[in-house]
């Protein structure tokens, strides 16, 4: 007998879709950022801003894909803001503000 | 492995649509990226003779060089030197007047020039043929023209079509995930057509999926790496710019004239794996800034061109070089970035990795291809029995046929089917640039296929223009072997390597033929409404 879902997957296409190519793209380009300032003392800079860039794509898709998977658009929409706020404030303390 | 049924669902929703919007415009770069792994054969195939000059000995390019330098100024500034590249077969010396601006430039007027057996120059300005260039250009834009900044407006779309390419990657590994293990390798020939359209449709997508999440991944780097950079500017380095240049060296040569034996030696000291394949001067009017960017090949490394790997000298004083291009001389981490490009372009391994990428492409596009035909087999009306009434197919079913025969054929059909008229027209008429026919040839034979297609029916067009593929595969080793017993018909042949070309068009030729005997045989046994009834 198959077990019934308790919260389904709602399909949410707009939501979805807008969270994970406008949120989901802004996160990436936050983790491509922390990257590149995580790494400026250990890395040589112009191999490092190489690195981060490349990483851009390589950490949007899948977050595009798994923005898919949340049981709600809104709820999509509502971590990936999270995550965006937490990676966003680690960039701004970490570079200095000026 | 059990999927729960609404994640099932909803992939298959995600995989269907992404699949149906991408498909298309991925089948044309496919098919155009198999052949750009040839694309410098394909260039020489449908050169004209009289547009190649003939070699001379590594010991006769100084005297080349400074013989036209001496008579033609442009070439004190900017040159090619062709030591052993398909890319610039031509002559061992060509320049132009005007510098290549970025993007789309069918006007490819060249100079170029080269010794006799006594020594005399030999010049001539002509309009080299690039029919493999022009593939390349296919392979970016999907053939979709317009320019936006300093790239094709296609390149753009295609970073999109990326996205859309990569959610369908992976939700299409979900379908299959829980019956992986029972339908992976196993094609299932039949009655039930759209079995094996599905089987073939998995094995494929399976079988190359690193391939796919590569080529999807870096493409949007390629359309958005600018943006991407900017961010990084922006935020990380407070708006500095990304690349700080350093500071030119200050060099004064104390020689104003190029030894090419010195450069070569100087590239064989710092590079010993590779060979040289050509070598770009330019700024040879200003000694402390001229420049010769060598392009180096090797099997054994990852390059990071889609042929070569490149270092930089100053031509006249040979000392003066930037080898951190080159992969014998960098770092781990800039390996990594190497290697994002060179798994792009196939540019590692050698020919065997060429023909990997080759048949990786090509069968990307039948990949696209029979997702397509799924979508419409799925959605097909069947009589189930013979006392209800004729079905009527839907319309939007009807249109994607359409569109999906007429494109995809069609621009298979206007790739090979130029590339077979521009030797005859070029033999038959006086045509003064070999690219503009390609171009404008490629776009009148898909627009036609794709009309066609739409107004006479798929099921009516789909055996036609596999049979019309099939006539012209076969014409052009028929074209080449014509051309090498009767050299005044004014065909032409190159021997060697590129028959590879011809060879491909007969394995391609036998290919299409199977093609149009099954849909021969599936129109002859449609059923009257049925999907392939005409």
């Amino acid at each position: 007998m198959k077990a019934k879902i308790q919260s389904p997957i709602q399909p949410d296409w707009w939501s979805k879709t807008f969270a994970g190519g406008v949120f989901g793209l802004s996160l990436s380009i936050a983790i491509g950022n922390l990257i590149v300032l995580l790494g400026q003392s250990y890395v040589a800079m112009d191999l490092l801003v190489q690195v981060g860039m490349w990483s851009v794509p390589w950490v949007w898709m899948p977050i595009m894909f798994g923005s898919y998977f949340f049981t709600t658009g809104r709820k999509a929409l509502i971590y990936l803001l999270i995550a965006n706020a937490l990676a966003y404030s680690c960039i701004f303390v970490l570079r200095g503000s000026t | 492995m059990k999927v729960r049924s609404d994640i099932m669902k909803l992939a298959k929703s995600m995989h269907t649509w992404v699949g149906v919007c991408a498909g298309i415009l991925l089948f044309i770069c496919f098919f155009a990226g198999g052949l750009s792994m040839f694309q410098h054969h394909i260039s020489k195939w449908a050169t004209p003779t009289q547009q190649v000059l003939p070699k001379v000995s590594p010991d006769q390019y100084n005297e080349l060089i400074q013989k036209v330098q001496t008579a033609y100024p442009a070439a004190q500034k900017n040159f090619t030197l062709n030591l052993s590249s398909n890319e610039f077969h031509y002559a061992p010396i060509t320049w132009s007047e005007h510098e290549r601006g970025d993007g789309f430039n069918a006007a490819q007027s060249t100079w170029m020039a080269s010794l006799d057996d006594k020594g005399q120059l030999i010049v001539a300005q002509e309009n080299l043929s690039k029919a493999g260039w022009l593939i390349e250009q296919l392979h970016e834009t999907a053939g979709i023209p317009g320019m936006a900044g300093h790239h094709g407006l296609g390149l753009y779309v295609m970073g999109v079509v990326s996205i859309l390419y990569f959610l369908a990657l992976l939700s299409g590994v979900i379908i299959l995930l829980p019956t992986l293990v029972k339908d992976y390798f196993v094609i299932r020939p039949g009655k039930n057509k759209k079995r094996f359209w599905l089987d073939a449709h998995n094995v494929i997508g399976i079988t190359s999926l690193p391939f796919h999440i590569i080529i999807s991944i870096s493409v949007i780097v390629f359309a958005f790496h600018d943006f991407f950079y900017d961010a990084i500017g922006q935020l990380a380095l407070k708006g500095q710019p990304v690349f700080q240049r350093s500071p030119p060296a200050l060099i004064q040569p104390k020689q104003t004239q190029i030894d090419v034996q010195q450069i070569l030696a100087q590239t064989k000291k710092v590079a010993p794996e590779y060979s040289v394949d050509y070598i770009q001067f330019s700024n040879l009017d200003k000694p402390e800034k001229a420049n010769a960017r060598i392009a180096l090949y090797s099997p054994d490394q990852m390059l990071r061109g889609a042929n070569q790997d490149f270092m930089r000298m100053n031509p006249y004083v040979v000392e003066h070089f930037n080898h951190k291009g080159i992969n014998t001389q960098t770092d781990g981490g800039n390996k990594l970035i190497n290697a994002m490009f060179s798994l792009h372009f196939g540019s590692f391994g050698g020919t065997g990795v060429r023909w990997i990428y080759f048949v990786l492409g090509v069968g990307g596009a039948f990949l696209f291809y029979t997702g397509n035909i799924l979508w419409v087999e799925t959605r097909a009306r069947k009589q189930k029995r013979a006392e209800d009434p004729v079905p009527i197919q839907r319309k939007d079913v009807v249109f994607l046929a359409n569109l999906t025969i007429g494109a995809c054929l069609g621009c298979v059909l206007a790739v090979v089917g130029t590339m077979l008229a521009s030797r005859w027209l070029f033999a038959a008429l006086n045509i003064e640039s070999m690219n503009h026919l390609f171009m404008y040839g490629y776009y009148a034979i898909f627009l036609l296929s794709l009309i066609y297609t739409f107004v006479i029916g798929y099921a009516k067009a789909l055996p036609q223009l596999l049979l019309t593929l099939v006539l012209v595969l076969f014409a052009i080793p028929l074209t080449s072997l014509l051309a090498y017993f009767i050299p005044q018909s004014g065909l032409w042949v190159h021997g060697g390597e590129i028959l590879v070309v011809d060879f491909l068009a007969i394995i391609f030729a036998f290919a299409f033929w199977r093609f149009y005997q099954q849909a021969q045989d599936r129109r002859k046994s449609a059923p009257i409404g049925s999907l392939w009834a005409s």
